[in-house]
This record gives C-alpha cells, sequence and structure tokens, in this order.
C-alpha cells in the first residue's frame, strides 16, 4: 500500500518535468530573441533582439542602419537624429528627451553595453523614433512595422494684397490634405502634416508690412515660413473644398501708421533651436546650421548635423549669443535706444528670415552677435565681419594674407603676391543690365558698404579694447549681411577653441563688459 | 517495476536534457558571436584615395604644384600658405582638379588641417568658360571648425589651389551636397563663383 502510493506519485512527478524541460527549451529562444521585422518597400530589415533580466532589447546600432538616423554616443548620453527632430537617451533612465514635443518614458531604462553600443525597449519604435523620421512607421503586430515614404502633395500658393491692411495668401493643395499653422514670435509655419509638399510660391509681393518675407524651408518635410511684418497684428484661417483651399488672411494693426514703429537697433543672436552654432570642447565638429539645413532634405546622402547634448556649465554659441544680445539690449534701451530682437528665445531661424526681419523694422543698425571657432588654440579675440559683394571678392591681402611663396614653385600659373582682385567695376554682376530700376535683395547692403566700415572699425576697436587684442576687421561675402538694408555687421566676440576667450566669455561679469563695449561703440556710431 | 522507473530510463531522459542543454549553449554561443561578426564587418573602410585618379596615374610621372593651405592666425584672420606638393601627371584637367581637391581637403603634412577627415569631394564639373563646379559633401561643410574666418579661408585654399594650377579654370562655384546653397556652412556666401 505504501509502496503504491509512492509509486503513484514518483509516475506523476516523471510525467511533468520532462515536458516541462522540453517547453522551457523552445520557450527561452522565443522569448529572448523576439526579433522586431521592419518593411520598408519590398525589403524587410530584422532588429536582433538581445536578452537583458528577462527582457528584449534592441540595438540602436540596428535602428540607425534601418531608419538612416544618425547617433552620437557622448559618454552617459546617446543623441539620436532623424530628419524631424532630435531624441536624447540616457543610460539607466528610461525617460527620452525630446526637442520637438515633451518627454517619453520608455518601458524598460535604456542600457549602454558598450561603447557605442546602446540598447532600447522595443517600444521606443512607437513613442520616440517615429516622431524622428520623414517616413510613416505602421504598427503591423507587435514584432512587426513598416516604413512608409511622405505622399507629395503639389500645391499652388497665391498672394493677393488687399490694401490698406490685408494679405491674403491661399494654399490650393492638389488633393484634399490638412495644413498646420504654428504660430511663432516673428513667424507663422505652415506644414502639411502628413505629406511632402512641392511648392509653387507667388510671383507678387506682399505688403511687406504685414509679411515680411514668404519662404518654403525644405528642412524635413517642408514648411511655408511666413515672417511677419512690423505692422502684422493677427491672421484669420479658412479652409474650403471643391477645389481644396487653405485660405489665410493676414491683417495690420492699423492701417496707415504702424503700432510698432520702428526699432533703432535690430539685434541676432546667432543660430539657435536645432543649430547649436559651436560648443566648448568640440571646436572642428560644427553642429551644422539652420542654413545648411535647408538644403539637407534634397540631398539624398546628406545626414542631418547631429547636435549633442549640452552638459550644464558647457556653453553653447546660441545660447551665449541670446544671451549677450538681451544684455546688449537692456543697455541700450537704458541708453534711450529702440531694440528688436530677431529672436528672444531658443528658436530655428534661418538666414533669410533674419534680414528680412531687420529690413521689416528699417534700423539704423544690425548687428549679428556669434562666437569664432578655429582647428589649435592659437587664434583668439574679437572679429568684426562686413560683408564684401561677390561681384568684387577675390582673394586679397585685405581679406585674407598669402604668406611668402617658397622658392622654385613650379607649373603655378601666376605668382600669388602679384594677385589682386579686379577693380570692382569691371565685373558686373550677373544681374546688371536686367531690371535696371530695381535693387535686388542680394546687393541690398551695397549701398551701406561705407557707413557699415565706419560702425565695424569703432565696433573692433571698443572690442580690441576690451580683450587687449589688435584684431582686424575682415570683408568676406557674407549670406546673412547681403540683403539687409542697413549699416550692418556680424561680430565674433572672442574664439571658443581659445582657452583664454573661453575662460572670459564664460564669466559673467566679463558678458556684462562685453554688452557694455558694443553698447558704447553702437551708441558712438549712432551720435 | 516498471519502464518509467527504470535506470535505462533516466538514462535516457537524462541524456535527452543534456543534448537540450548543448544544443541552447551552441545556438547561443554562434547566436552572439555571429553578431559581434557582423559588427566587425560594418566597420566602413578608412576614406580610399580617388579610384578615377589612382587609375589614371602613374606613379613616375610626377608634377610639383603649389598648393595652398589656410593657416589660422593668432590675431585672425589667418593666411593662405603656399605648399609644394608631388602630384600625378594627368592629361585630363578633370582629373588633375578631382586630385588637387583631394589634396588640399587632406591638409597640409604638417600643421592643422581646417578640413575635417570627413570632407569628401562628391564631383567637380569644368565647364568651358572657365568655372570648375566643385560638389562638396554635407560632412566637408560641418566639419569645419565654425567660425567664418576659417569657412572663408577653407574655400579660398580651394579657389587659389585650383585657379592658380589649372588653366582651364578661372574661378569656383561650390555646391554642397550636390545643391546650389546659399551659404557653404552658414556664414559665407556661396551664391556666385569665388574667383582670384
Amino acid at each position: 500500500m505504501h509502496r503504491g502510493v509512492k509509486e503513484a506519485g514518483t509516475r506523476r512527478r516523471h510525467r511533468w518535468w520532462p515536458a516541462l524541460l522540453v517547453l522551457l527549451w523552445a520557450a527561452v529562444p522565443l522569448q529572448a530573441f523576439q526579433d522586431i521585422e521592419i518593411e520598408i518597400g519590398s525589403q524587410v530589415s530584422v532588429l536582433d533582439s538581445a536578452r537583458r533580466q528577462g527582457r528584449s532589447y534592441y540595438s540602436m546600432t540596428d535602428v540607425a542602419r534601418t531608419f538612416d538616423v544618425r547617433l552620437n554616443d557622448s559618454g552617459r548620453m546617446l543623441t539620436v537624429r532623424g530628419p524631424r527632430g532630435t531624441a536624447r537617451l540616457r543610460d539607466g533612465s528610461s525617460i527620452v528627451g525630446r526637442d520637438r514635443g515633451p518627454d517619453v518614458q520608455l518601458r524598460e531604462p535604456v542600457w549602454k553595453r558598450g561603447e557605442d553600443d546602446w540598447y532600447v525597449s522595443g517600444d521606443f519604435l512607437e513613442r520616440v523614433l517615429r516622431s524622428l523620421l520623414d517616413g510613416r512607421l505602421t504598427r503591423l503586430s507587435p514584432t512587426r512595422y513598416r516604413l512608409t515614404g511622405l505622399q507629395d502633395v503639389e500645391v499652388e500658393v497665391r498672394l493677393r494684397n488687399y490694401p490698406p491692411n490685408r494679405v491674403r495668401i491661399v494654399f490650393e493643395p492638389d488633393r484634399q490634405v490638412p495644413i498646420r499653422i504654428d504660430d511663432q514670435e516673428r513667424v507663422l509655419v505652415i506644414d502639411f502634416e502628413q505629406y511632402r509638399p512641392l511648392m509653387r510660391l507667388p510671383r507678387e509681393r506682399p505688403d511687406v508690412d504685414i509679411v515680411a518675407s514668404l519662404t518654403f524651408d525644405r528642412l524635413g518635410r517642408g514648411a511655408v515660413r511666413l515672417v511677419k511684418g512690423r505692422r502684422f497684428e493677427r491672421y484669420e484661417y479658412l479652409e474650403l473644398e471643391g477645389p481644396p483651399r487653405h485660405v489665410l488672411d493676414l491683417y495690420s494693426s492699423t492701417p496707415g501708421r504702424s503700432s510698432r514703429g520702428h526699432a533703432e537697433i535690430v539685434l541676432d543672436p546667432g543660430h539657435g533651436g536645432r543649430d547649436y552654432g559651436v560648443v566648448e570642447g568640440l571646436a572642428g565638429l560644427r553642429r551644422g546650421s539652420a542654413s545648411q539645413e535647408d538644403s539637407e532634405s534634397q540631398d539624398g546622402e546628406g545626414n542631418p548635423a547631429v547636435p549633442q547634448p549640452i552638459d550644464p556649465g558647457q556653453i553653447s554659441e546660441k545660447d551665449f549669443t541670446l544671451n549677450l544680445a538681451q544684455r546688449l539690449a537692456a543697455k541700450l534701451n537704458r541708453a534711450g535706444f529702440s531694440t528688436v530682437l530677431t529672436r528672444g528665445r531658443d528658436v530655428d531661424l534661418n538666414l533669410e528670415q533674419r534680414s528680412a526681419i531687420s529690413n521689416g523694422f528699417g534700423p539704423k543698425i544690425f548687428l549679428s552677435l556669434h562666437l569664432g571657432s578655429s582647428r589649435g588654440t592659437a587664434p583668439r579675440g574679437p572679429i568684426v565681419y562686413l560683408h564684401r559683394p561677390q561681384s568684387s571678392q577675390g582673394l586679397t591681402a585685405e581679406a585674407l594674407d598669402v604668406a611668402e611663396p617658397q622658392a622654385g614653385q613650379a607649373d603655378s600659373k601666376a605668382d600669388p603676391d602679384s594677385e589682386r582682385p579686379p577693380p570692382r567695376e569691371a565685373q558686373q554682376p550677373p544681374t546688371a543690365g536686367f531690371l535696371p530700376q530695381l535693387k535686388p535683395w542680394s546687393q541690398a547692403q551695397e549701398a551701406h558698404l561705407s557707413q557699415s566700415r565706419r560702425l565695424a572699425s569703432i565696433v573692433q576697436g571698443s572690442l580690441n579694447d576690451l580683450f587687449g587684442s589688435d584684431n582686424r576687421v575682415m570683408e568676406i561675402p557674407l549670406s546673412l549681411l547681403e540683403p539687409v538694408d542697413t549699416p550692418s555687421l556680424l561680430v565674433e566676440t572672442g574664439y571658443i577653441s581659445s582657452s583664454d576667450d573661453l575662460r572670459r566669455l564664460k564669466d559673467p561679469l566679463f558678458q556684462e563688459r562685453l554688452a557694455e563695449a558694443l553698447a558704447r561703440a553702437l551708441e558712438r556710431y549712432l551720435r | 517495476m516498471s519502464l518509467i522507473e527504470s535506470n535505462e530510463y533516466r538514462r535516457i531522459l537524462l541524456a535527452v536534457v543534456l543534448v537540450a542543454a548543448a544544443t541552447l549553449f551552441a545556438f547561443l554561443v554562434f547566436f552572439l558571436q555571429s553578431r559581434d561578426v557582423q559588427r566587425a564587418e560594418e566597420v566602413p573602410p578608412a576614406a580610399a584615395a580617388d579610384p578615377e585618379v589612382l587609375e589614371a596615374a602613374d606613379e613616375e610621372d610626377q608634377v610639383e604644384l603649389t598648393l595652398y593651405f589656410y593657416v589660422p592666425g593668432t590675431s585672425s584672420p589667418g593666411r593662405l600658405a603656399p605648399l609644394k606638393r608631388n602630384l600625378a601627371r594627368l592629361e585630363d584637367p578633370h582629373l588633375m582638379a578631382r586630385q588637387i581637391v583631394g589634396e588640399v581637403l587632406r591638409g597640409p603634412d604638417q600643421g592643422l588641417n581646417v578640413f575635417s577627415e570627413q570632407a569628401r569631394l562628391r564631383q567637380i564639373y569644368l565647364l568651358s568658360e572657365g568655372t570648375a563646379v566643385v560638389d562638396l559633401s554635407q560632412d566637408t561643410a560641418r566639419g569645419l571648425p565654425g567660425g567664418a574666418a576659417c569657412e572663408y579661408g577653407a574655400l579660398r585654399s580651394l579657389t587659389r589651389s585650383l585657379t592658380d594650377n589649372l588653366e582651364a579654370v578661372d574661378r569656383v562655384k561650390f555646391l554642397v551636397g550636390g545643391q546650389d546653397a546659399p551659404t557653404f556652412a552658414g556664414h559665407v556666401s556661396i551664391r556666385l563663383p569665388f574667383s582670384n
């Protein structure tokens, strides 16, 4: 009897445990290697999984290769940059920061397995990656996704001025598609959300008091950027069908007279938003520029610049220039001058928009603030840049010295020292002969060059005194200043790559003295 | 004694379990190793020399040219340093232009190079009226140090090296990533060609 009971118990145990082993054997690889398949066109890519603490993780290297996003490993942080935005992952944290939109919490903390070897949980694809991509990522099953490109939509843009206080802009897409209007401080951004617009902009010029400029920004999916004129007050939006139209009516405040007046000085804090400018400790690794990014989406092989996270205490050009512009504006305002900043916060602004804002306000001075950077630590101190019209540009001693050539230079077409630019009159701009009654924007700065030179000399002198430097004004063709219709300068207030300059630039007291020196120079020019 | 309780059955069961465990272990080892191998193969090869130029070059037939390299100055804005360098003598001016741009991007033998290691020439076109259209990669612009002086110096060094050494080139028009861009790296206008 006793034996019979024991036999029965043994038999039961023997029945289930081999089955359990087999089940476990089958389940382990299933759990551990739950790979994700991505359909891209007719191809299927696989994101291999790795296992950690019973959870599936996916290699960011695989993600970057499959989705063509860029990674930048800076120790404890990994920056993921896609065509539509940037995300920052921190080792051991499940919170992912994004430059556009709120932070996202992943199911599992991010895992840095080794140098340039990062892993994330599967929900990264839907919660974060989707917002960074140009195309559309659709989840077909928990382990299968499909990436499809954006559809093109042709958009005809019509513009009509209704004096004295209204401009109407009508977007006519070739089919009914939604648009989104982002009302920013000085800019309206109109984009077509799920579509990539092929835009035909109007030839008509808007009333510049209401719409300072209307441009198509090709960055990412592409969007129309409308810079508000100095009398812009509000806009109204109306959607119509048959044929589909999006109507934007833009109004000025009061007809005739300006309510915002004009500013005497427009200050332009360089860079901003996704464009960091130069960053401390990263001289030689630029972070892309808004203007540069304009063309990036057109470049099939071009990858967007990768902004990296800034550690506290590390200065970036975009933050420094904004801070300096605000200090300078406060000093100028106290001295009785009216000022306007092209950007009052950390936003993207391309070069055309900056010059359009300046031209909209009709100031007496346009001053763009920047930081310098170079290979090596030798270059230091401030440099004031003037625009040199391209029709007269050339390699001159004034712009860039040529060192003595070495003896016996063979096969050289000419002696470098004998090279001088041709006289300005000798090279007419390509527009010469056409539309003689109109001044192209590209020549707007030319009329102010002598005043710009006087201003440059004063500012360079004032900054040299502050830095104890002996730097000279430099004249080079500058995209930013070319269309500015007032005396204007681009100033690099020291080199971030110079340890001496950097130490000073990081000191709030020195920043205050720098703003003071600039304010004194501008006052001296205006009085 | 039933079959289930027999020693033979236990041995078979043990063998099955051992085989399963060994298979799983082998699978894991193979899987992880194959991932490592895959990683190793993904490392991009070092930037290769221009294959078109290499194909046409004859090591014996060389010519000494003066190329110009941007040198940042202590009190700015820097200067162009002429340096002699031996290049392959190529009859085709297009290939010669490619070779010159490649050498300037590679930088001087000593001292700092304003261009980064990622700098790359995409394509160069010689137009009949004396313009060389130099199409540089986005990384070329992005890899510059960031100041306006360096950006200008970089473009001047290319312009000067091409116009001084090639009869067919009087001016240089720059493209970035295959596109006509308003500015090279955010400061300097490249709307119109550069000339000496």
